[in-house]
């Protein structure tokens, strides 16, 4: 039984990894929104599907609160590192005009 | 009832998988790709026309399905780990080898994704957003590798009966560096082939 509902945990954590993914894709194809809510929203996605495998794949829901938190840090800093540079550096503003 | 007597003596105790060393050696990679987006995000900076030029070069599809499979991959080690923590020992190998055919399988769609570029003229040398691409990606490739080679050193040993319930270090420590290849993956993805 427990094997069963582990099992069953970690089929809908793929499924929701797998429709995180396809609405990424949704997003890249999608008309209308500027690049920056559209590259916002993707590195968004991105934070909630890694956040997903540190805490479900790797187990660290669990795990001493240090670890825990030090990895969750790592996915929020690296997702804000990208956009941040990307925003403040004039990437972003290179790509407004068409 | 008795809510009072189950609420603290039920609670799970908070436990790390694998042994801890993994987890410094997965920090320890983890910073030195953060250290390679930055760069990737500065030397954007610097030459940002240059970098749209080369994305636009990208075929997103490729990653997209690069994903796909690495998140496949991944359940099946979970679904290994958890065969082995209940002791259904003759599933392990199943979820391994499943696991290492899509390591396989993502080495493939690399080799092709590689070749399409190569055959193209596309060098790390053609410009400093090739450059980037290919260091990301084949430092990745080169974690991919080594993980597909451990999952079927791993295969092996568990049709010998390596791993159960009272003998999961090993296969969750390996298991945990699967996972961080997929979690590096979700964000070096968007990183080359996404971001405007």
């Amino acid at each position: 039984m427990a094997a069963m509902s582990l099992n069953r945990a970690a089929i809908l954590t793929w499924a929701f990894l797998v429709c995180a993914s396809i609405a990424t894709g949704l997003l890249i194809g999608g008309k209308g929104l500027s690049p920056a809510i559209v590259v916002s929203l993707i590195l968004l996605i991105a934070v909630f599907k890694a956040r997903m495998i540190v805490l479900h794949y790797m187990e660290l829901k669990h795990a001493p609160l240090s670890w825990r938190l030090a990895f969750e840090l790592w996915v929020v800093a690296a997702a804000a590192l990208i956009l941040g540079i990307w925003l403040f550096t004039g990437s972003a503003a290179n790509c407004v005009a068409p | 009832m008795n809510e009072r007597v189950t609420d603290t003596a039920e609670k799970p105790a908070r436990r790390l998988p694998g042994v801890e060393g993994v987890w410094v050696f997965l920090a320890a990679d983890m910073l030195f790709f953060t250290a390679l987006f930055v760069s990737t995000m500065i030397g954007r900076r610097d030459a940002a026309e240059v970098f749209e030029a080369g994305r636009l070069t990208l075929d997103p599809n490729y990653g997209g399905i690069n994903t796909l499979i690495l998140l496949t991959s991944s359940w099946f080690v979970v679904l290994a780990v958890n065969a082995a923590k209940h002791d259904r020992l003759d599933e392990i190998p199943r979820w391994l080898l499943a696991a290492f055919g899509c390591g396989v399988a993502f080495g493939i769609s690399k080799a092709f994704e590689y070749g399409t570029k190569l055959s193209a003229g596309i060098t790390p040398a053609s410009s400093d957003f090739y450059m980037y691409y290919f260091i990301l990606t084949g430092f990745h490739l080169l974690h991919v590798i080594g993980g597909s080679v451990m999952l079927l050193v791993f295969w092996k040993m568990s049709r010998r009966r390596a791993f159960d319930s009272r003998r999961l270090a090993v296969l969750e420590s390996g298991g945990l560096y699967w996972h961080m290849v997929d979690l590096l993956w979700i964000i070096l993805f968007p990183l080359l082939y996404l971001m405007k």
